[in-house]
């Protein structure tokens, strides 16, 4: 389920109903019929290369927000080359045939010659004349390109938050537009989904070894995750990390990259959702521009997923910091399990309110707070994961005895529908919110299309949600929330 | 391909918070509350704003403060309330207090709820309950989080470049002192905290606004406080060196700059996007993109309502750091022969237009901006002043400006904080070599931590 039900939920305190006096229903009963209204507004579209589009058409100021989202995460990505997806995401930034270049014809034999060098380089075998020709290949090409044309021509046409991103599920294009930029913009992007250039290939395998450097090797929640997924998702494509690994990066060729690029960015793989003033004659250009991507079909991904850990496992480690996580597997929508799983992680470990979350932050003392996420995708069973950052003078090992305590006495406390009812509402005020941002309702959007095909599951993921009853949230927090569905990563120091 | 924003980072870092509820002479209620229509608006919502000020010499209750005022109940909703409440109509509290004298309390919820919640909010400002057991929990909290500071390379970084920058607000990160506080030091130190002026903006017409607003008193106009420099950095370069674990560099060179109200606001503006906000900036691209020295590369004016500074920051390997250095160097030595030319200038300017725009997709945000910056003596139609001088501005006259700007990196008065395992001290002095007059100026600083997580110098 999409992230929005990620970050959880409630707890049923003592006693006082002093403010429950109405039900919850009633409660949030108009900002439901809010969210049912604007998600009813969305116009969906098809093309016949199987391209998805949805529009929400807000017209109070004259500017857009899109995504463009590409089935092409690293789940997607071919043994020995993790890390290809993120690392094409960026090298789409460096332009086309038309972009970033004074004269292609020019300059794309010396690219393969350079390309062919660098490879030699990255295996300690290029010789001094080779150096040389590198060098003066390199010069050559300083002179024919243009740095940066393809951002420069965004934020000319007037582009905020222009920038990308990968997941283990997705990549994803996205900025904020005037509307006079609507036919500009859109063709920018369509040329990169066409076409990428790998331009400045080894310089840019550089930032992102640099990168993977502040996100994992310096970042000590970096490495613990990394460690996480790999104990989690054994066998299973979510278990390698987004960045990928420096082994592969430096073993990565550009033809690598443009065969990545051919296989995935083809019609059915690719959605788009716009926000904001659009017009009709907007839409139609859109249209044209990208019928032009191939309607190749998607490929399925050869694995059988597994809904449950077989068994529980717990590691311990040193990682640079005293943490502890603790994830459980679960199903993912359109599977009821997961709404019910989302409500039932809300009410135990919501942030603020959570069962879990009171007793060992407020009670014990043992932890300075509690978060949680669904990790790493949505596209496949997934897992609930818990983060516990412990206190300096708490041990690690009592603080996952009294975690298993907690969660054993808050699943307990799930039978009692009044509880479920006030998480109810606290996920409909959170999905408004998320309704109220422009990039995180276009974000939504997109994901609703890659993943089920239409936006209408999220307002069908919400009633599912609503109808739920107490108990079938109790017997599914009972069947997930447990130590044989876990595994438990510890960090020491 | 994402880029990290460091901007206001140091001040939202050590944002912290408080409040008064002081009787005084005079109450301005009227014409503060202001009423918007947002279309894009599904839960009502309001936030009150303004200055307030509070004794210099206890900096480190800021961040205790608002770490707090996340449980506590008041004197008329006690903690279970507070939580029931929020739990029954979806709501949402924040209270924060920032150490340059302003504060934003915001809450949103579901319709049925909101006049409840709202008065919650009040309440839990005018007169909150500081409960020993909760001022307990959240010391630790506050220490904690102060300890994983030491994870955070940037944070650490802009701290250290603030300490030295700004040394009359200096953080005073110490968890002894946290920890040495007791009810009776936090309930004095909330007494004594002073709100200057108090605004609402909220997206519904609300009596317990209303109320709310001649609840929240507020008195006098919160004076713009100058400091002097740190000693150690007159007429020279400080280098400091914060030795922590990481095998990469975190190297940020900041000079001292002005704040939000200052006068030279739209200067520090344009001159801050023009250098490094955009990917096709010139330090980033020729950092990031033709050498690949590093994934992080930043740089502008970053400011509140009292201080502000100019800075650059790149995360590299410590190999590369006289390399990443001569770039900057040449950058600051001469601005406009590195890609600034009369071209990028007009090309700004016509973004800076075209941006404008966004401030019409979200009402009540504008609205909020608009009238806190109002709070500090900033004119509410500030952007579209803003506008007006990207429009007149003279190519030539802003490039002298620049220069002169960024001058002040080599010529005097800069740190240089680089965090990390490997000692920078000789790449940086080999760097910076050529680029002063006198080897003589390069002050160098190892800092570490002592047992309350105090960056010692």
């Amino acid at each position: 389920m999409v992230k929005l039900f990620a970050n959880t939920t409630v707890l049923l305190l003592c006693m006082t109903f002093l403010f429950a006096d109405q039900s919850s229903e009633l409660n949030y009963h108009q900002e439901l019929e809010k969210i049912r209204g604007l998600v009813g507004r969305i116009e969906e579209r098809k093309l016949e290369n199987g391209i998805k589009l949805a529009i929400l058409r807000l017209e109070h100021a004259p500017t857009f927000t899109y995504v463009v989202g590409v089935r092409a995460g690293s789940v997607d990505e071919p043994k020995n080359q993790k890390g290809i997806a993120h690392f094409l995401e960026h090298l789409a930034f460096k332009g086309t045939k038309t972009i970033g270049t004074k004269d292609f014809s020019r300059e794309e034999p010396l690219l393969k010659r350079l390309w062919e060098l660098e490879k030699k380089l990255v295996q300690n075998k290029l010789s001094k004349t080779e150096r040389d020709e590198m060098k003066n290949i390199r010069a050559q090409l300083r002179d024919l390109w243009i740095t940066e044309e393809l951002q420069a021509r965004l934020a000319d046409l007037g582009g905020l938050d222009i920038n990308a991103s990968t997941s283990a599920d997705f990549t994803k294009y996205y900025g904020r537009y005037p509307s006079e930029s609507f036919n500009e913009v859109m063709s920018i992007e369509l040329s990169r989904l066409l076409e990428v250039v790998p331009r400045q290939f080894h310089e840019e395998r550089q930032v992102i070894l640099q990168e993977r450097s502040m996100r994992v090797e310096n970042d000590p929640v970096g490495r613990m995750y990394e460690r996480f997924i790999e104990l989690a998702f054994p066998g299973e494509p979510y278990r390698y990390p987004v960045i990928g690994y420096a082994k592969d990066l430096l073993r990565l060729t550009p033809y690598d990259l443009l065969r990545f690029h051919q296989d995935h960015y083809v019609g059915d793989n690719v959605a788009v959702s716009l926000v904001g003033s659009v017009t009709k004659e907007d839409e139609e250009h859109l249209k044209t521009l990208f019928a032009r991507i191939p309607a190749n079909d998607r490929k399925t991904l050869d694995f059988t997923p597994k809904k449950r850990f077989s068994r529980g496992i717990q590691v311990s480690g040193e990682f640079g910091t005293k943490a502890i996580m603790v994830g459980f597997k679960k199903d993912v929508f359109p599977s009821l399990e997961d709404v019910c799983a989302s409500l039932a992680s809300r009410a135990l470990f919501d942030s603020k309110f959570g069962l879990v979350t009171k007793k060992i932050v407020e009670e014990d003392r043992l932890v300075s707070g509690v978060s949680s996420a669904e990790v790493p995708g949505v596209r496949f069973p997934n897992v609930i994961l818990i983060y516990l950052p412990t206190l300096i003078d708490a041990d690690t090992n009592s603080v996952v005895k009294s975690f298993w305590k907690h969660v054993a006495d808050g699943i307990f406390m799930l039978k009692d529908e009044g509880l479920i009812d006030r998480v109810k509402g606290m996920i409909v005020a959170d999905v408004a919110r998320v309704l109220e941002n422009r990039m995180s309702l276009a974000d939504w959007m997109v994901e609703s299309l890659l993943l089920y095909g239409s936006t209408r599951q999220m307002i069908d993921m919400v009633e599912k949600l609503l109808a739920l009853e107490a108990r079938e949230v109790f017997g599914c927090a009972e069947d997930i929330f447990r130590k044989e569905n876990s595994v438990v990563l510890i960090s020491n120091k | 391909m994402r880029r990290e924003f460091l901007t206001f980072a140091v001040f939202i870092l050590l944002s912290g918070c408080s409040w008064l509820t002081r009787p005084s002479s005079r109450v301005e209620v009227e014409n503060t509350y202001r009423v918007v229509e947002d279309p894009t608006v599904i839960l009502p919502k309001v936030a009150y704003f303004g200055s307030f000020s509070f004794p210099r010499d206890r900096r480190f209750m800021i961040p205790l403060i608002n770490q707090l005022f996340q449980d506590i109940g008041s004197k008329k909703y006690s903690k279970i309330d507070r939580e029931e409440i929020l739990k029954n109509f979806g709501g949402r509290i924040s209270v924060n207090f920032s150490d340059d004298g302003s504060f934003v309390f915001t809450a949103d919820s579901t319709a049925a709820g909101f006049e409840t919640v709202n008065d919650l909010l009040v309440s839990l400002v005018v007169s909150p309950d500081f409960d020993e057991e909760v001022i307990s929990m959240k010391k630790g909290v506050v220490c904690e989080n102060l300890r994983r500071l030491r994870d955070k390379p940037f944070q650490l970084a802009f701290v250290t470049v603030r300490d030295f920058l700004a040394p009359e607000i200096r953080p005073q990160l110490d968890c002894g002192l946290v920890m040495a506080q007791t009810k009776d030091t936090v309930n004095d130190f909330y007494r004594n905290l002073t709100l200057r002026t108090v605004k609402a903006v909220a997206t519904v017409r609300s009596k317990s606004i209303s109320s709310g607003l001649n609840s929240l008193k507020a008195k006098g106009i919160l004076a713009e406080t100058q400091a002097a420099y740190r000693p150690e950095l007159a007429n020279r370069i400080t280098l400091v060196w914060v030795k922590a674990p990481f095998s990469n560099h975190t190297t940020v060179w900041a000079v001292r700059s002005d704040s939000l109200r200052s006068n030279k606001r739209y200067k520090l503006r344009f001159a801050s996007r023009v250098i490094g906000e955009d990917f096709d900036s010139p330090i980033f691209k020729s950092i990031r993109t033709e050498q690949g020295l590093a994934y992080v590369v930043d740089g502008g004016w970053s400011a509140d309502f009292q201080r502000g500074f100019f800075y650059f920051a790149v995360q590299h390997q410590p190999d590369q750091l006289q390399k990443v250095l001569a770039n900057l160097i040449s950058f600051v030595k001469e601005p406009t022969s590195s890609q600034i030319d009369d071209k990028t200038v007009q090309r700004n300017k016509i973004r800076e237009k075209r941006r404008i725009i966004f401030e019409k997709e979200s009402v009540f945000q504008s609205a909020v901006y608009d009238s806190l910056r109002a709070v500090f003596g900033v004119p509410p139609n500030d952007d579209q002043k803003y506008l007006r001088y990207v429009d007149q501005l003279d190519t030539e006259e802003f490039k002298l400006d620049l220069q002169n700007l960024v001058s002040q990196f080599t010529e005097k008065n800069s740190v240089i904080v680089v965090v990390g395992e490997t000692d920078p001290i000789e790449a940086v002095q080999a760097a910076l070599k050529d680029a002063v007059k006198d080897p003589q100026e390069v002050s160098v600083i190892k800092a570490s931590f002592d047992e309350n997580f105090k960056l010692l110098y």
